[in-house]
């Protein structure tokens, strides 16, 4: 489904990615961890198109696409969603609007058609009937599931999660981690999720990629995790009660 | 005495009149260019030569344009500076951890800034008047072929001594009018990126105002020196 | 001489950029309500700043040039030539740093803001094109509002100096009317818009490549706003000179040899 073929990221002197490889199959939920600034954004913003590799290649559902050009990229987000860090939902327009905006650039749909998407979207992240409050209005939570419900709008075969937890209280986060297993599965989407929390990494992860400096140093499934030997995974998992 | 923080002054001295004085200078010569050409353009106009440009065009520079686009350029380099550094510490509670610390954050923070800009404001006021003289003095001898002496003699009938005075006077009400300003918005500052963008926005804004009014009010007070 | 790399550096991105701009704005139109609510937004903000900005430089200019004047007992001239002077080249200048600390500060912070909080890239990520949906309706928007609130300035500067003119010079307000057209030619009154218009040109290009291109958190607006209000002085007074100096070139050449 995804696969990135010695993949290298510079900024200015600063090498972030270092040669990545890595293959996604269909239909798994893949967690990336690790600590602050060791490329883990880099590798989601460059599958989307918002940043270019340097090297390599990325393939999506069987096309290389890092050399595409912006008007080409289109088709790739559209059936590549991704869920930044923050809400980044617009300000300026209502619930509605946000949710609708994706459907309303990728295809030319009757308003009547979106109106339902829209409602279905909201419905799978639990929040329905809020379609004409503004964003200022929600909690930091529920920005962060309409956020991911503008996503969904476009029903993509793959999702992207950029810290989908961070900055959210314990409850949320929980909440957060259940509707990303829950959706993947319901929908049979391939996710992606860039995260530090082992936690829920070993509670819904079928693999766990474990990056350091731009290379993968470890990765396995919540099994083979929990008996590795690298020292950045025996500390990420000194958190995690036995 | 103590509570003014020499170093931190100094330092802050060092970031208003070093780091603007480019720019200043650079803006003021170009503004001078413009005046002599535009006061030529009028001086034609109504005693059909113009001979006057000189000590018109010094005056106008003394009194008004050195001044003020001074202030303006300082306002949105030195206010907004600021304005975003003390946001930006209400932002990520650094100005509560003072109170913790029981430093009181209103003098800690702005005494420092405001004697800085009041002394940089003067002397760049001062340098971009004597700037902006030496560069309309070039301009008028390459563009209207008025040698420098010729523009030096003319100054000297129009202009008085008194007239710098006042460029300084003005400079340094000016001076104290930005970092006040910039302070009030800071330490209001909403929380995150967007508290910050508004509160560098309104201070340039309601500073620049406040300089072009109290300009005038200055410059009606002096007229009847 | 790394500042005047640098320099170089930001003059060439910010061409590029408004290169790119005027592609999009033709290929790919964006929404004419947009642009609508654009102008409408930046003319009610700044009205009032503007005007009152307007009407104090006017009055600034009738004290001093009352006061030179006084000395030649050209008093009558008063009306003339503070109105012509104001309108050809302080004016416009003040009104622009006005502006520039007002629209141009507030554009490059929102959009720095949107662009630190990742709403540009998800426009992005949601199959639009950032330049149409964001930016080309914002540039449109200051260029037509700031054209406009100059020109509003100006009429209040006309306003202010005759005021003061009244107040100060006891120049009576139908006198200092009547003296205006002895001065002010159509050719200035020209000149002056030209010069709103570049202004606002000037103005509306970098406060979008600003904010376009902000990057790093809350201290990234804020630097943002800094050097967006700077950088737009400066090609302020240049582009003053320019336009001054260009203006003197046709006018020599339409006079004739």
């Amino acid at each position: 489904m995804i696969e990135y073929r010695g993949l290298v990221k510079r900024f200015g002197d600063r090498t972030v990615l270092k040669g990545l490889n890595l293959r996604i199959s269909e239909g798994e939920i893949v967690f990336v961890l690790g600590t602050s600034g060791t490329g883990k954004s880099v590798l989601l913003k460059n599958t989307v198109g918002l940043l270019r590799p340097d090297e390599g290649e990325i393939w999506i559902d069987g096309r290389e696409v890092s050399r595409l050009s912006e008007e080409e990229y289109l088709g790739v987000r559209r059936i590549c969603g991704m869920v930044f860090q923050h809400p980044a939902l617009f300000d300026s327009l209502s619930v509605y609007e946000n949710v609708a905006f994706g459907l309303r650039r990728h295809d030319r749909l009757p308003e009547e058609l979106i109106r339902q998407k829209v409602a279905e979207a909201l419905a799978l992240v639990h929040l329905p009937g809020v379609e004409e409050r503004r964003p200022a209005q929600l909690s930091y939570g529920m920005q962060k599931r309409v956020s991911l419900a503008r996503t969904l709008a476009l029903e993509p075969k793959i999702l992207l999660f950029d810290e989908p937890t961070t900055a959210l209280d314990p409850i949320t986060t929980t909440a957060v981690n259940n509707l990303i297993q829950e959706l993947s599965r319901r929908l049979r989407t391939t996710s992606i999720v860039v995260s530090h929390d082992m936690i829920c990494a070993l509670g819904i992860a079928d693999r766990i990629v474990v990056l350091d400096q731009g290379n993968i140093v470890a990765q396995g499934t919540p099994r083979e995790i929990r008996g590795s030997e690298v020292p950045l995974v025996q500390d990420f998992l000194a958190e995690v009660p036995a | 005495m103590k509570s003014l923080r020499w170093k931190e002054t100094l330092q802050q001295l060092f970031f208003v009149a070093n780091g603007s004085g480019f720019i200043v200078v650079f803006c003021v010569c170009f503004a001078a260019m413009v005046t002599i050409l535009e006061a030529s353009f009028h001086m034609k106009m109504v005693i059909q030569n113009d001979s006057m440009v000189p000590g018109f065009a010094a005056l106008l520079i003394l009194k008004e344009l050195g001044a003020v686009v001074t202030a303006l350029l300082l306002t949105s380099r030195v206010g907004a500076g600021i304005a975003a550094e003390v946001g930006l510490m209400k932002v990520t509670e650094q100005i509560d951890a003072l109170r913790m610390l029981g430093i009181e954050p209103v003098r800690y923070l702005v005494l420092p800034r405001l004697v800085a800009c009041v002394i940089g404001a003067v002397l760049l006021t001062l340098i971009a008047n004597m700037v902006c003289l030496i560069c309309a003095m070039l301009v008028s001898d390459l563009m209207l072929g008025y040698s420098p002496a010729m523009f030096l003699s003319s100054m000297r009938i129009f202009v008085k001594f008194q007239d710098l005075l006042l460029a300084a006077v003005k400079g340094a009400f000016f001076g104290a009018v930005i970092p006040l300003v910039a302070c009030h918005f800071g330490f209001r500052c909403r929380p995150g990126a967007e508290g910050v963008g508004s509160a560098t926005t309104q201070s340039v804004v309601v500073a620049s105002i406040l300089i072009i009014v109290l300009d005038f009010v200055l410059s009606y007070t002096f007229s009847y020196l | 001489m790394n500042h005047l790399a640098h320099a170089i550096d930001e003059i060439g991105r910010t061409t590029m950029f408004f290169a790119a701009l005027l592609k999009t704005m033709f290929r790919r139109p964006s929404r004419f309500g947009d642009v609508v609510d654009q102008t409408w937004n930046v003319t009610l903000q700044s009205l009032p700043t503007t005007a009152m900005a307007g009407f104090f430089v006017g009055a600034i200019m009738a004290v001093q040039f009352t006061m030179q004047m006084r000395d030649f007992g050209a008093l009558g001239y008063l009306g003339g030539l503070a109105t012509s002077g104001t309108l050809r080249e302080v004016g416009p200048l003040l009104i622009a740093f006005m502006l520039s600390g007002k629209v141009g500060a507030y554009t490059s912070a929102e959009l720095g803001t949107m662009r630190v909080t990742e709403q540009i890239d998800a426009v992005r990520c949601l199959g639009a094109d950032p330049l149409q949906e964001l930016i080309v309706p914002r540039f449109l928007g200051i260029v037509i509002s700031s054209s406009l609130l100059l020109g509003a300035g100006l009429l209040m500067s006309v306003l202010g100096g005759m005021t003061l003119g009244h107040l100060f010079a006891h120049v009576s307000p139908e006198e200092y009317v009547r003296h205006i057209p002895t001065i002010l030619t159509w050719p200035s009154i020209l000149i002056g818009f030209a010069k709103c218009a570049v202004f606002a040109v000037v103005l509306a290009t970098i406060c979008t490549y600003r904010g376009y291109s902000a990057t790093g958190g809350a201290k990234g607006v804020g630097r943002a706003v800094v050097t967006t209000a700077v950088s737009t002085m400066m090609c302020l007074v240049v582009m003053d000179w320019v336009t001054s100096y260009l203006a003197e070139a046709v006018m020599t050449l339409a006079r004739g040899p």
